[in-house]
């Protein structure tokens, strides 16, 4: 009987060797794509600011990816991630992340946690990070997720972002992710002054601009940055 | 020729136009407006066909029977919506997939057979009997007019217009039966086939559309949804519905909720529930500010925003005019606030002569084609529409509309140019201001004093606009407060405005030419593809897609054609009579695009127009096809269309104001007109079948082939043709092509 213990044990711990193994050679490989994926999509395209390629470098966008598009998780595109939603280019993540002008003490809100990576690529460069969810499905996994790897920062919420986060007034920054005809006037409500607001503006050709809003007391400035095109990964599109 | 079997080809003509109106309808709610005109394609496309085919095999009328091709076509209806769902092409998704492109030419095949079919019918009676050739287009054409009369019956009543089809099919397939005929349990197997495809009737609402998306949020749900001739509507409750576009971004308080009126899948007009600071927070509000009016016009029921910024502005009393029965029908039920929404064309409203001070053609009336540029009209942004509003202005009003935002700057300085060069000194009298997300233009024609313009100024900055044109500008003053890296809106106006040859087409668009949304430039495609950065979808909903659709029936028309040229000499058609048909039906299909877009603005709407134009035509020709019995072929009668429709253009031509004297001489006129030009367009045709089976019975077929693909190209030329030369011109192109046929005619008698 003993035999066979030691015989199982032995053979269990064969099996998670290998795992491991194969798990570091996987953080390996990808640490070496994320690399690339720094250098070739983001840097390249004229985005410099250190910390920020630092962040880019330390978050492990292939756990914020369906597991099936793992191999895909540093390409230069936006990728499915269920529900009708996407994970943004990190070109995208980077900009926006980028255009919030961060200095370390920021609290930040987001208007769509989707997967968690742009919540995650924040938590290294600010202070706080409230994201806020509309799909259940999608909340429950980036929560999980962000929970799991350790972004203690990054503080996650099931409702309408719509209507920001009142308790947690006033923010430094915030994002929206999903393109609106206007910018959300609780949103603006929320932002201290001086603070910025990042987001697409919708239009009907299915370009988006990405913008920046300013606000400065009573008054706001709007910067037009670049237009992107909008994927609505749904339906076909999905094929 | 047996009453019977006419009757058969009666009603089986008359479900295949019913299947073909309703599928037009189907692809505007499904995908777009400028995709119903692959419906005309293909159904040309499929009779076409029909004539290769017989020309290629002529055993094939031998081993088919009449009532099977009938029942074929009966079930031919849900197998090939069925189909249509599979193919799933969508507009949208070109932008990404390429293949999409590959999915529409699919379009052709799928949709092309129950024409094919129906032109089957016809093409083996002729063939076999094309001594009878006018009672039998009598028939085919008397059935096309009855079908287009049924399917707004079927819509309306009915609601369910293939089912329609499938049932006139069967009913045709029992009049054509043999004396020996069963087709009792081939019935059975249509049925049970259309019951099996019901779910299928109606092609999906692309995954795009606005109604769509808003379906995706929770606690979203459907009111009310009504199908009918005009398209389909449906009123939706959502918390989500929050439309406010470039609301100013310094406000602070919430939104008022709405429910969300769609015509078609998109929205037309959300209703807000009355709050006294929202609306006046809205771009759009920027010339009730400024005018404080006090009675005020609104160009259509997506205009109710406008309603309340007049009310809260300045008490006004704010009358909103909608064309489309639905719309208007459904936000006098469905809003909580009494808008009283007035069902008339605004052309006709007009002739009340009653005056305003601020008439205002909203963004939603515009309707989505101006953002996307397609080569659909629109009669409410042409200089005539513009004259007769300024018209209806007491001295001091103002006209203005508000369009999205759309960099690169095209729709936009058009509309500019369009106010401005309404009215003499037109760039003195007009101002221009964009939000974050929306263009306004103001356009006054007694001009603006130092004064106003301050008070504009100031009012436009609490609205955190931008100004963008107005007398005495600078380059200083714009792109302050919602920055583009350049100035590219001021920089756009100023190049117009000194004439340069610029991109995109910004020249105002006319009643003959009413293509506001398409602003391409034939000759500026690579700059266009560049500006884009290789982005499809702009450009084809530009202009290229129609070009693309050209371009496909184009090519499958030509190529099935050619098919009988590749025969041996001896058994080849003679090319003349493939002239003469040809020349007939791409004539015969320009002149009725152009008399359903002139009854357009002659009986108020584009549905009504085609209700009445259709089946008139076709009933018009029917009768012509009939009376051509008496005649022989000749030169002569096609010269007489040439000159029947050569007085008509220049009546058309020379009579822009519609309604001058009143809609229904007017509209009693136009009809008349179209009456004339379709009874005088149904001779030559079956006269050159008689003369050409008498021939030789195989050049029968061809004949017929010629003439529906080149009323493919017609049709998917016709806009295109439009945009060019306008309406007017098309008119007189078809007249050409009818002279054409009169000199092939003597040829051919030689």
């Amino acid at each position: 009987m003993n035999h066979y213990r030691i015989f199982f044990q032995a053979v269990l711990a064969g099996l998670l060797f290998t795992v491991a193994g194969n798990s570091a050679a996987f953080a390996d490989e990808f640490q070496k794509t994320r690399r690339a994926m720094v250098t070739e999509q983001i840097a390249a395209r004229g985005i410099s600011n250190p910390k920020l390629l630092r962040a880019m470098l330390k978050v492990p966008r292939h756990l914020f990816v369906k597991p099936g598009d793992v191999d895909k998780a540093y390409t230069d595109h936006p990728l499915y991630i269920g529900e009708g939603q996407t994970i943004s280019q990190p070109y995208i993540v980077a900009l926006m992340t980028k255009l919030l002008g961060l200095k370390g003490n920021e609290r930040i809100l987001e208007i769509g946690t989707g997967s968690g990576y742009q919540a995650a690529v924040l938590s290294g460069l600010c202070s706080e990070v409230y994201t806020i969810e509309i799909k259940k499905r999608l909340y429950d996994s980036a929560h999980g997720r962000l929970e799991t790897l350790g972004y203690k920062n990054v503080h996650t919420r099931f409702g309408d972002g719509y209507f920001g986060w009142p308790e947690k007034a006033q923010f430094d920054g915030i994002i929206i992710t999903a393109a609106v005809d206007h910018i959300p006037p609780p949103l603006m409500a929320q932002l201290k002054d001086g603070g910025k607001l990042i987001l697409p503006l919708k239009r009907a050709d299915l370009l988006e601009i990405l913008t920046v809003a300013t606000k400065h007391g009573n008054k706001v400035d709007v910067e037009y940055i670049m237009s992107v095109l909008f994927v609505p990964m749904t339906g076909k599109a999905l094929e | 020729m047996k009453a019977r079997r006419l009757a058969g080809l009666f009603l089986a003509t008359s479900s295949a136009l019913i299947f073909e109106i309703y599928l037009t309808s189907q692809f505007v709610v499904s995908t777009g407006h400028h995709f119903a005109s692959i419906v005309v394609s293909t159904a040309m496309l499929g009779i076409g066909t029909a004539g290769v085919a017989l020309r290629i095999f002529p055993k094939l009328s031998e081993i088919v029977s009449l009532s099977t091709l009938a029942l074929l076509l009966a079930a031919s209806y849900p197998v090939s919506l069925a189909t249509a769902w599979s193919v799933s092409f969508d507009p949208v998704l070109i932008n990404w997939d390429i293949r999409q492109i590959f999915h529409l030419a699919l379009y052709y095949p799928v949709f092309a057979v129950p024409f094919f079919l129906s032109a089957m019918l016809v093409t083996v009676m002729m063939k076999e009997s094309h001594r009878f050739s006018g009672k039998i287009y009598f028939a085919d054409m008397a059935g096309a007019a009855t079908g287009g009369l049924m399917f707004f019956a079927a819509s309306h009543f009915l609601k369910a217009p293939p089912l329609t089809s499938i049932f006139m099919a069967l009913a045709g397939a029992f009049f054509l039966r043999e004396a020996d005929g069963r087709i009792s349990a081939r019935v059975f197997v249509i049925l049970a086939l259309t019951l099996l495809c019901f779910p299928f009737l109606e092609l999906p609402l692309s995954e795009y559309k606005d109604l769509s998306n808003f379906m995706k949020f929770p606690r979203t749900k459907v009111t009310a949804s009504i199908r009918g001739p005009e398209g389909r509507v449906d009123v939706i409750e959502s918390p989500f519905l929050r439309h406010a576009p470039g609301l100013n971004p310094a406000f602070t308080k919430p939104v008022p909720p709405a429910t969300g009126v769609f015509l078609n899948g998109d929205l037309y007009s959300a209703l807000h529930a009355p709050n006294d600071d929202y609306f006046l927070q809205l771009p759009a509000s920027l010339p009730f500010r400024y005018k404080k009016p006090r009675r005020v016009l609104i160009i259509g029921a997506g205009g109710t925003a406008e309603w309340h910024m007049a009310k809260m502005a300045s008490g006004a009393a704010a009358t909103i005019v909608e064309e489309k029965r639905p719309i208007a029908e459904w936000v006098n039920r469905t809003a909580k606030t009494p808008y009283d929404v007035v069902n008339m064309p605004p052309r006709k409203f007009f002739l009340n002569r009653k005056k305003y001070d601020l008439i205002s053609i909203p963004l939603p009336a515009i309707g989505r084609g101006v953002g996307t540029g397609v080569l659909s009209e629109n009669y409410f942004l042409t200089s005539r529409f513009i004259s007769l509003c300024l018209d209806r202005l007491e001295e001091g009003g103002l006209l203005v509309s508000t369009l999205p935002l759309l960099p690169p700057p095209r729709a936009e300085p058009r509309l500019l140019r369009l106010f401005a060069e309404a009215v003499p000194d037109g760039w003195l009298k007009t101002a221009a201001f964009r939000s974050w997300g929306t263009f306004t233009v103001i356009l006054q024609p007694s001009g603006f004093t130092e004064k106003q313009i301050g008070i504009l100024k100031k009012e436009a900055d609490e609205l955190s606009l931008d100004p963008v044109w107005y007398p005495g500008i600078t380059e200083k003053e714009t792109n302050r407060k919602n920055r583009f890296s350049r100035p590219i809106y001021f920089e756009a106006i100023k190049s117009m405005k000194n004439g340069d040859d610029t991109v995109f087409n910004t020249s105002p668009p006319s009643d003959d030419s009413p293509f506001f949304g398409n602003y391409l430039k034939f000759s500026r495609i690579p700059e266009t593809v560049r500006i884009f950065e290789g982005r499809k979808l702009p450009v084809l909903t530009g202009g290229g897609m129609d070009m693309l659709i050209i371009l496909q029936g184009g090519i499958f028309a030509f190529l099935l054609m050619a098919l009988p040229l590749a025969a041996t000499e001896k058994s080849r058609p003679p090319f003349l009579w493939l002239a003469y048909f040809f020349f007939l039906g791409s004539g015969y299909m320009l002149a009725e695009i152009v008399f359903i877009q002139k009854g357009i603005l002659v009986l108020g709407e584009a549905v009504t127009s085609a209700a009445f134009v259709i089946p008139l035509m076709l009933g018009a020709s029917a009768m012509g096809g009939w009376s051509a019995r008496k005649f022989s072929f000749g030169w002569e009668k096609p010269a007489s269309v040439f000159a029947v429709l050569i007085a008509i253009g220049i009546f058309l031509k020379t009579s822009p104001d519609y309604f001058a004297n009143g809609m229904a001489l007017t509209a009693a006129l136009f009809l008349a007109a179209v009456g004339c030009a379709g009874f005088a367009m149904g001779m030559p045709y079956p006269l050159g079948l008689r003369r050409a089976g008498a021939d030789s019975a195989e050049t029968v077929p061809w004949g017929m082939a010629a003439n529906g693909f080149a009323s493919v190209l017609g049709a998917a030329s016709a806009p295109l043709f439009a945009y060019l030369i306008g309406f007017s011109g098309v008119f007189f192109l078809a007249a050409i092509l009818y002279l054409a046929a009169s000199g092939t005619a003597v040829l051919l008698n030689r």
